[in-house]
């Protein structure tokens, strides 16, 4: 009796899991030869090759991942439609409309510092002849560099990231990025200070704040915010709160926070590093 | 319609869903079971343009009265065709051909190349789907080229000259 009870609790758990293989979407793959493009996790897919030896294609996944290796671009969500040309170096992204969960990364390299750029948001398009990378709805953008604590966080509504192009340019070097909001800021540095006791020490520096309008730039390293500002600062760069119609953040190529201007009410204000400090403030 | 069997060095069949039929219906012939060595089925569709052919140097076929074949062929090569043109040629370990269904049903390490573009389809098992004029191909499917390969999908359809593929919800939702 034992022995059959046991056969029969076997026979249930094969089925439920034949059951399971059967309902379970499908992991497939399509990438180039050259390595450089990839998508993996597809769900469902659609592929028609165009007669000048390019690619559209449909894919869904829960999420998918897309990598473009030359273009340092990493695109995660729920659906993907674009078309891929090829090159040289394999095929690469022309154009994308992704939705649902869309996160996009990137990785940018300038003055010998690498960032990675995160992208969150509902839903992005991309245009690689106008260099152009669209998101909406709840747009959150992240930017972290390589070996360091250093971050700084923006959100707001929707966003238009303009790359850099020309030869000689870095690697997906932002021309401008402009975030429109209502916006969150967040920075989070790090800057070795001068202390009381002479010795220099490494100090976390938080900048929070609010604004309407954020337009960062890899070429002359701001963040420019506009409309009614509110920025709170912990330490050496700003310390206190403030309220401005303009403030200009600016970054040296190690990618820390050295100066924030502000202009509007209550005044222009300028914050400097003391020259005798590797970060201080004045 | 149905040309010399069995010891021939080559049988041609030739029908399409409205054969020429026998000068008059009492007259048709009873089915027949024939095994050949050689044989070249060609299906042509509704238009009269040829849909597919397939060839094979073993086969078991049914000569039906109306002219009809239907069968299972074993390493087979063939064709489809696109506008009468040759879209794609494959070979597959066998074959079921039903022309009655204008069904081709290729099994075991099918293999799809297309002419232009070059493309190449590897699957189980793939059926032509008169009425769609699609390909669907199941099991272990993968499609590659000279730049991209992709795969592997349980079920994929495609395009004769195998241009345009999704698998098929895709379709259907077109």
């Amino acid at each position: 009796m034992e022995n059959e009870m046991r056969r029969w609790a076997i026979g249930i758990g094969v089925a439920m899991v034949g059951g399971l293989v059967g309902a379970s979407s499908e992991d497939v793959r399509f990438r180039d030869r050259e390595g450089n493009m990839e998508i993996t996790g597809l769900s469902s897919w659609r592929a028609k090759q165009l007669d000048d030896g390019s690619l559209s294609f449909t894919g869904t996944g829960s999420p998918f991942l897309g990598k473009w290796r030359d273009q340092g671009l990493t695109i995660r969500g729920q659906k993907i439609e674009g078309k891929a040309a090829r090159s040289d170096k394999g095929l690469k992204l022309s154009q994308a409309t992704v939705s649902g969960g869309v996160r996009t990364e990137w990785v940018s390299e300038r003055s010998g510092q690498t960032r990675t750029h995160q992208l969150n948001c509902n839903s992005a398009t991309y245009d690689l002849a106008q260099q152009r990378l669209s998101l909406q709805g709840g747009v959150t953008w992240t930017t972290t560099s390589a070996n360091s604590p250093r971050l700084m966080r923006l959100t707001g509504t929707s966003a238009t990231v303009i790359f850099q192009t020309g030869a000689g340019t870095p690697s997906n070097s932002i021309e401008s990025g402009t975030l429109v909001g209502p916006i969150q800021i967040r920075i989070e540095t790090e800057r070795e200070v001068r202390a009381d006791s002479g010795k220099t020490e490494v100090r976390k520096v938080t900048l929070t704040g609010r604004a309407g309008r954020a337009t960062y730039s890899d070429s002359s390293r701001t963040l420019v915010l506009t409309g009614s500002i509110f920025l709170e600062g912990d330490d050496t760069v700003l310390g206190g709160t403030v309220d401005a119609a303009k403030a200009t953040l600016r970054f040296s190529p190690q990618g820390e926070l050295v100066e924030v201007d502000l202009e509007g009410s209550p005044g222009r204000t300028t914050l400097l590093p003391t020259p005798s400090s590797a970060g201080g403030t004045q | 319609m149905v040309a010399a069997c069995g010891s021939s060095p080559r049988n041609s069949v030739e029908t399409g869903k409205n054969p020429a039929r026998p000068k008059a219906e009492e007259e048709r012939l009873p089915d027949r079971q024939v095994r050949t060595d050689q044989i070249e089925i060609v299906q042509r569709d509704d238009q009269r343009q040829i849909a597919w052919k397939v060839r094979s140097k073993n086969s078991d076929v049914t000569l039906r009265g109306d002219g009809l074949v239907s069968g299972r062929l074993e390493q087979v090569q063939g064709e489809v065709f696109s506008q009468n043109k040759v879209a794609s040629r494959f070979r597959a370990r066998v074959a079921e051909a039903d022309q009655a269904q204008q069904r081709l049903e290729l099994r075991g390490e099918v293999e799809f190349k297309s002419l232009e573009p070059p493309l190449t389809l590897r699957a189980d098992q793939v059926v032509w789907h008169a009425q769609t004029r699609r390909l669907r191909a199941q099991g272990n499917v993968r499609l590659s080229s000279d730049v991209y390969e992709m795969g592997p999908f349980r079920e994929l359809w495609a395009s004769p000259d195998l241009r345009e593929v999704g698998t098929p919800e895709t379709w259907k939702t077109k």
